[in-house]
């Protein structure tokens, strides 16, 4: 999970400060795409996130049942 | 990805998003003093700051979107109106507007020429600051939306070196920013009187017993009205208050004979 999430949080922050850069460049094309792939990595972030800390919630109940 | 690519990747793009950060953030930096026209800030700017902040414009007024939405927004007037019509203005507004009919007046403020110059050459700064369109919808001045008005739009490029031609491009921009207080509109007047059929006007007018002026034709009293508006004043609600005309008077001195020449012609095709 962590290296996922890292990736992902990577990718947004990276994808953000490119966004930004082409912008200063007078590139909006370049620039929206890449906000769109900052904002799809930073959901993905999110969904793994939550994923991983339902299954790992799930897993613990059954540990501790009798 | 391996654990070990995973942290490389982490590590690399931290690194390449603060580079980016602190680039833009230095260029940013370096980009302030030509958006804000600095080199153009002197003493006078300076003094008329103080005027602006002393008589509390600010409070009705508005620049670069900041200020009270009461009256219009001043970022681009001294483009708009150019300084001839805002040195009239400040020093009488109320010669420009009647309270029955426009409901709202702005106070005469009682400012010397020099507080006048000194705030003209302010507002003049505002105006070539780089504001990148902001406000995006800002309070027009008056008559910027009025049919046959030009306020506050661009100045347009001549299309050819035709002198009427030149004329309508001369007389769209500011200086001397004739279109800021004539329509070419029939009927529509805003500061001054409209200019539609000016031809036809202007030859009646010179043939009428009235008529003091030294004009012999059309033409004549157009150039007679821009360089001696003086010569000849009509009564009107506005634009002759106390028998002197609003319209200023430097123009022999600001504008080019051959510019004179070229209004005058493009103001005698106006239907």
């Amino acid at each position: 999970m962590t290296s996922a999430l890292l990736v992902l949080l990577s990718l947004a922050a990276l994808s953000v400060s490119v966004a930004l850069l082409s912008a200063a460049l007078d590139l909006p094309l370049l620039a929206d795409v890449l906000v769109a792939i900052a904002a799809v990595s930073g959901v993905a972030a999110f969904v793994t996130t939550a994923v991983f800390t339902v299954r790992r919630a799930r897993a613990s109940g059954r540990a501790v049942r009798p | 990805m391996t654990k070990r690519g995973t942290r490389a990747f982490f590590v690399a793009s931290t690194l390449l998003s603060a580079l980016v950060f602190v680039a833009l953030t230095i260029d940013s930096h370096r980009k302030i003093p030509g958006l804000t026209n600095a080199a153009a800030i002197d003493a006078s700017v300076i003094a008329g700051k103080n005027v602006w902040h002393r008589n509390n414009c600010i409070n009705c007024h508005t620049l670069l979107g900041e200020g009270a939405y009461y009256a219009p927004d001043l970022t681009q007037i001294a483009t708009q109106r150019g300084s001839a019509y805002l040195r009239e203005f400040l020093k009488d507004p109320s010669r420009f507007y009647s309270e029955e009919r426009d409901r709202r007046l702005m106070p005469t403020l009682g400012l010397s020429d020099a507080d006048i110059t000194a705030l003209i050459a302010f507002l003049g700064w505002v105006s070539k600051i780089d504001t990148q369109g902001w406000p995006p919808r800002p309070i027009l001045v008056k008559g910027s939306a009025v049919p046959g008005a030009n306020v506050g739009g661009p100045a347009a490029s001549p299309a050819s070196s035709d002198p009427i031609e030149l004329g309508r491009v001369a007389f769209n921009s500011t200086p001397p920013g004739c279109s800021a207080c004539h329509s070419i509109a029939p009927g529509v007047n805003i500061v001054g009187p409209t200019l539609s059929g000016i031809a036809a006007t202007a030859s009646g007018r010179v043939r009428e017993g009235a008529y003091h002026g030294q004009a012999k034709d059309a033409a004549g009293y157009i150039r007679e009205s821009i360089l001696d508006p003086n010569a000849h004043v009509l009564a009107g609600p506005t634009f002759s208050a106390g028998g002197r005309s609003l319209m200023p008077s430097d123009y022999g001195q600001t504008l080019k004979p051959e510019q004179v020449d070229q209004i005058v012609a493009y103001l005698l095709t106006l239907k």
